[in-house]
């Protein structure tokens, strides 16, 4: 029996006159894991709604085992074996593992009368073929992340899958749990299936990937066999830029000062006693793996969840907050990961949302807004961040992405806080553009604001912190100093990763 | 809503459309009725109709809806209709009335205010829920029967004018233009805006959004009541159930007069704007003859046109 | 299958509720405690529990449609004019009535679909065009001339036992409506789309196929309550049946239905349509003034759905990841 083959020739897509694919080809073969890498923007989720059926290309082909693929409806590209696995994965969160699983067969037959034991054995084959134990009445909205992501493959593979293509699989990973995924993948590699999976993290890439294509303004522009991609290599053909070696910013030193003083901190079950501190003009890093504590130590931190034990003082006062609205009072602000969809409100004007959690600062005697000031922060705020805008009373939807996050930076920097929170923050943007929010960092770190940096991503806190704790599931090791002679990268990515 | 011209001038095409319509069907009835005393009885009807339209604004922009305000009305104007007949008819304890009834509306507002945003019942079923709790109330206070009985200066006060306005339309006015310095100059306007697209986002930015719901629903139970009271004085009396066909026609104002039903976005001049062509309509197709049946189909076929022309511009 | 946990609870807080009450009336208020009263309970309510089932399951797929007891009268109005002029018969008088209830739903479905405004918004506007011209063709004249057979009140007899229309009406749709939610494919799109709109149409899913369905199959059900509501009274008064929406609702989010959609079974429905026309009862027979149902059908149906939302309330802020 020959290897599964798909080959997508040319294809082309534009929306409302952009063109975003403009001619990509690749093939895919059974029983080989291919990765798909590109900066933002570059094409890969237009790519993968195509393979799923949910746009139409407007030019090129598709072919599985050599025949074309006429109408690209998802229920077209379903029975030719494509299964896409999204980011969000699809799932119903109010139906059941089972019912879930085995929802293909439900759309396939709508007016058909369930078969429940059929259902159930169909749905426990599948959750086998990939070592899953879960409870098959559970609702999938009880489950957590990563088991969720193990029903969506199920849901995939209960089906008669040749090409089952994943969308940044390992995002909200944990490292174990990551690794449970790719030993599912290679199993599947072993039953002849063809995988893709889309990546820009050099390490995943280089550990599970037979072939690497890299897609760069709507074209793949190179494609890599195993063994002979260096980091910089992918890095160089996803951005078109030689790859910059991992420097340590110039820093200037911080005061002496404490902003933030955390000690004995502890949620029960997620992390206990927690040492921390940051000092005026500081940037101190917190890096570990996905799962270790270090989003619901910041959310402690800003007030967002209550505290079982330890104590936390801001310039020395010591704060029991009940509320974010008490942390931000306090002086602490905090750019959560979903910059989008909880930093902005995307319909409201640049204006609008710069000056959101500033306006008991911009209102007169009366209380009504001073236009003037408020006038006179944004365009300062903008200014200072180098926002590029052409009219701040347009909607801030239309930003692009880059400026969009400089926006919600402007936003809290506007509350003059004392110490910032920043949760990944260069998650979802390009390596190009990353430059750019590590300057604005070391220049907020230069007005004297603290600044505390969570990311799984040890290079860039290795790079950009006056001192770096890395987070092992629930407990803070003691700072390190992070530098060639002092604590090199190697060392700290030793630390992290084990 | 800014009281200053608006950035986007395509706002206001949809209003220009409706506008030619309603436009022309009123004055056409208007010129068949005789002008002068049409345009009275606009400036006698329209406050009321405006007011109940403040009143389902705000709970629109913050994302919500209130289907209670003509039971809050109706029962505000019943509350200070009782408390006439309790105090009598001296002109100078006729602040106590009118207190109660304004009280019962904050109160009546603020209540599903708490539904809301504090045990995050769905708006849809909190104001309908409390539509059932405030008409049962009234209709037990008053035996489902008019309260009458008021003293001879509530209905005066109906027809009192200004330089030739009615005091009515003045007190229309000048809540039309709080409610408008409310959402376009202070804060709590932004933060309305804000809650109505995006909840989460706002209140991460440190806004107490469940104080925010509970304030747009308590302004809208007081709105509700002044528009109450100024039935009360227009009708000399007081009854649950007067008004009622008014929910569509208020949605319709709203949604005619740019406000989002998805929530966040409202202005006040065009608001206004559809305020005035939807009475002119009204009390038109009254004068004409027509029916309320007629006018209901009208109404519901004007809201899905305008639905409809929003979607296709989209 | 066995019903879902937060629908079990559902069931589980209204089956306590009226066992509480009804023990409660039994003991207490006279007359309460009959055959007869219950049967007149049921009859009475059934209207209600046909509207509900119906609603029930555009709520299932994440919609909503105030506008079934216009679509209920237009639908009564116009049998009551087909059976003044012809005898058709049971069957045709059922075609009828299903046929003008389907044929508005789908027009809803269509309407509010391609829309995209909140449905309320949508439907309040149908409810009234809809009512408004039949208020305007029928000019409110109450129509009662109908042939024989529509008037007996038993239609059909088991066992010697009289089963009235609304009996049977109400038990073939609670069944029909049982099996389509719980075993079909069907039942289970519709329930998928309600949870996850996004991805059932990424998915393969119809929206507008669904949709119409779903406001389809309410606008049907609607025709048939309409002719049990005529059958019931002999007589029908163009428009009298719009009003009680708000029960209809009611009686299916305290069955565990959820406004977000994706939620909600028939026996929690007919539960909660059950609780309410109990209340009625109760306070109709304890001889309490008419003028308190209202405030406390109101009261009640707040403070049972209070608990529902309090317990599955999404905070303002969601969780951080």
């Amino acid at each position: 029996m020959t290897a599964t083959s798909l080959d997508v020739d040319g294809l082309v897509k534009s929306f409302q006159g952009n063109p975003v694919l403009k001619g990509v080809s690749l093939s895919l073969t059974g029983g080989r894991v291919a990765a798909l890498s590109g900066l933002n923007g570059a094409g890969k989720s237009t790519l993968i709604k195509i393979l799923a059926g949910v746009h139409a290309a407007d030019g090129g082909e598709i072919r599985i085992d050599g025949a074309t693929i006429d109408h690209q409806g998802s229920g077209a590209m379903r029975r030719a074996g494509i299964e896409v696995i999204f980011q969000d994965f699809a799932l119903f969160p109010n139906l059941s593992v089972v019912d879930n699983i085995v929802f293909a067969d439900t759309v396939d037959a709508p007016l058909g009368r369930s078969r429940r034991r059929h259902d159930r054995e169909h749905a426990a084959a599948a959750l086998a073929l990939i070592g899953a134990r879960l409870d098959l009445d559970t609702e999938v909205g009880d489950l957590p992340i990563a088991d969720r992501q193990l029903v969506a493959i199920a849901r995939a593979l209960a089906r008669e899958t040749r090409v089952l293509i994943l969308d940044e699989p390992t995002a909200s990973l944990t490292r174990s749990e990551a690794a449970r995924l790719f030993s599912v993948v290679e199993g599947l590699k072993a039953e002849g299936v063809a995988v893709l999976f889309i990546s820009h993290r050099y390490d995943e890439v280089a550990a599970i990937a037979d072939d690497v294509f890299v897609l760069r303004d709507g074209s793949i522009v190179r494609r890599f066999e195993r063994g002979a991609v260096s980091a910089a290599d992918l890095h160089t053909a996803m951005t078109g830029a030689p790859a910059p070696d991992a420097v340590r910013f110039n820093l200037s030193a911080p005061a002496d000062e404490p902003v933030l003083e955390v000690t004995g901190l502890a949620r029960v079950g997620l992390f206990a006693e927690v040492d921390l501190t940051v000092r005026r003009g500081e940037i101190v890093g917190l890096t570990g793996l996905l799962g270790a504590g270090k989003t619901e130590l910041a959310e402690a931190l800003f007030g967002l969840a209550p505290v079982d034990a330890g104590e936390i003082r801001v310039e020395g006062v010591a704060r029991r907050f009940r509320s974010n609205r008490e942390a931000i009072a306090a002086g602490i602000a905090y750019l959560p990961e979903d910059r989008l969809g909880l930093g902005l409100v995307l319909p409201a004007s640049v204006s609008d949302n710069v000056a959101l959690a500033s306006y008991p600062a911009l209102t007169d005697r009366l209380g009504l807004v001073d236009r003037q000031r408020k006038a006179n922060l944004v365009s300062r705020l903008i200014h200072g961040l180098g926002i590029m805008v052409a009219d701040v009373e347009a909607p801030i939807a239309r930003l692009s992405g880059g400026n969009q996050q400089r926006a919600v930076l402007a936003k809290w920097l506007a509350t003059e806080p004392k110490l910032l929170i920043l949760d990944c923050p260069t998650v979802g943007v390009d390596v190009s553009a990353r430059g750019v929010i590590y300057e604005l960092i070391r220049d907020v770190a230069g007005r004297g604001i603290g600044v505390l940096i969570i990311s799984s991503e040890v290079e860039e806190v290795w790079s950009m912190c006056h001192r770096v704790h890395v987070m092992t599931a629930g407990h803070l090791a003691p700072a390190v100093v992070p530098g060639s002679g002092l604590v090199p990268l190697a060392e700290l990515e030793a630390a992290v990763h084990g | 809503m800014s009281l200053s011209l608006p950035d986007t001038p395509s706002r206001y095409r949809p209003l220009g459309l409706a506008a030619t319509v309603l436009l022309a069907g009123g004055l056409i009835a208007a010129a068949l009725a005789g002008g002068g005393g049409f345009l009275s009885s606009v400036a006698y009807q329209l406050p009321e109709f405006g007011l109940l339209v403040l009143a389902m604004a705000l709970p629109l922009i913050a994302g919500g809806i209130n289907l209670a305000i003509l039971a809050i009305a109706n029962l505000s104007a019943v509350v200070a209709a009782l408390t006439f007949g309790a105090v009598g008819d001296s002109p100078w304890l006729a602040p106590l009335p009118l207190f109660a009834g304004l009280a019962t509306g904050c109160l009546t507002g603020a209540l599903i205010g708490l539904l809301i945003a504090y045990l995050r019942i769905a708006p849809i079923i909190a104001s309908l829920g409390a539509l059932l709790v405030y008409t049962g109330v009234g209709i037990l206070a008053t035996n489902g029967a008019a309260v009458t009985g008021l003293p001879a200066f509530v209905p005066a006060f109906a027809g009192q004018t200004v330089a030739g306005i009615p005091l009515i339309a003045l007190i229309f006015l000048a809540a039309a233009i709080l409610v408008g310095v409310l959402l376009g100059r202070t804060p709590y306007g932004r933060y309305l805006s804000a809650v109505g697209y995006n909840e989460t986002a706002t209140a991460y930015s440190g806004i107490d959004t469940a104080r925010i719901h509970l304030v747009a629903y308590t302004l809208s139970g007081l709105l509700g009541a002044v528009a109450g009271l100024v039935m009360l004085a227009r009708f000399n009396s007081a009854r649950m159930g007067y008004a009622d066909s008014y929910l569509l026609t208020t949605l319709l104002a709203a949604v005619l007069g740019g406000i989002d039903p998805n929530g966040g976005r409202g202005r006040l001049l065009p608001l206004l704007a559809a305020i005035v062509l939807l009475q002119v309509t009204a009390s038109g197709l009254n004068l004409a003859g027509a029916n309320q049946h007629f006018s209901a189909v009208a109404w519901g076929g004007l809201l899905l046109a305008k639905l409809a022309y929003d979607r296709l511009r989209s | 299958m066995a019903e879902p946990l937060r629908e079990r609870s559902a069931i589980r807080r209204l089956a306590a509720g009226i066992g509480l009450l009804g023990g409660a009336a039994a003991l207490w208020v006279p007359g309460f405690a009959s055959p007869y009263n219950w049967l007149d309970l049921l009859s009475s309510s059934s209207i209600t529990a046909l509207f509900a089932l119906g609603l029930l399951v555009v709520l299932m797929a994440g919609e909503l449609d105030i506008s079934f007891t216009a679509i209920a009268s237009v639908s009564q109005f116009l049998l009551a004019v087909a059976l003044a002029r012809q005898d058709i018969g049971w069957a045709g008088t059922i075609v009828v009535s299903a046929l003008v209830g389907l044929l508005l739903g789908l027009v809803n479905g269509a309407v509010a679909t391609w829309l995209r405004a909140p449905p309320i918004i949508t439907t309040i506007a149908l409810l009234n065009v809809y009512g408004g011209v039949l208020a305007l063709i029928s000019r409110g004249e109450m129509l009662y001339d109908f042939p024989d057979f529509f008037t007996y009140t038993a239609v059909a007899r088991i066992g010697g036992y009289p089963l009235t229309l609304q009996t049977i009406a109400l038990a073939v749709t609670a069944v029909v409506t049982a099996l389509m939610l719980k075993a079909t494919n069907l039942g289970r799109i519709l329930r998928a789309v309600g949870g996850n709109r996004d991805a059932a149409l990424r998915l393969g899913i119809n929206g507008m196929t669904v949709n119409l369905l779903a406001y389809g199959y309410l606008g049907l059900v609607s025709g048939i309550a309409g002719l049990a509501h005529a059958q019931l009274l002999q007589a029908v008064t163009p428009g009298s049946l719009i009003g009680r929406e708000l029960d209809v609702v009611a009686a299916t989010i305290l069955g565990g239905a959820s406004l977000a959609g994706g939620r909600g079974g028939v026996v929690g429905t007919l539960l909660g349509v059950l609780f309410i026309a109990l209340i009625g009862n109760i306070l109709v027979l304890s001889g309490v003034s008419p003028y308190w149902h209202q405030a406390v059908t109101g009261a009640i149906v707040l403070a049972a759905v209070a608990p529902i939302a309090w317990r599955h309330a999404r905070p303002a802020l969601a969780e951080v990841a």
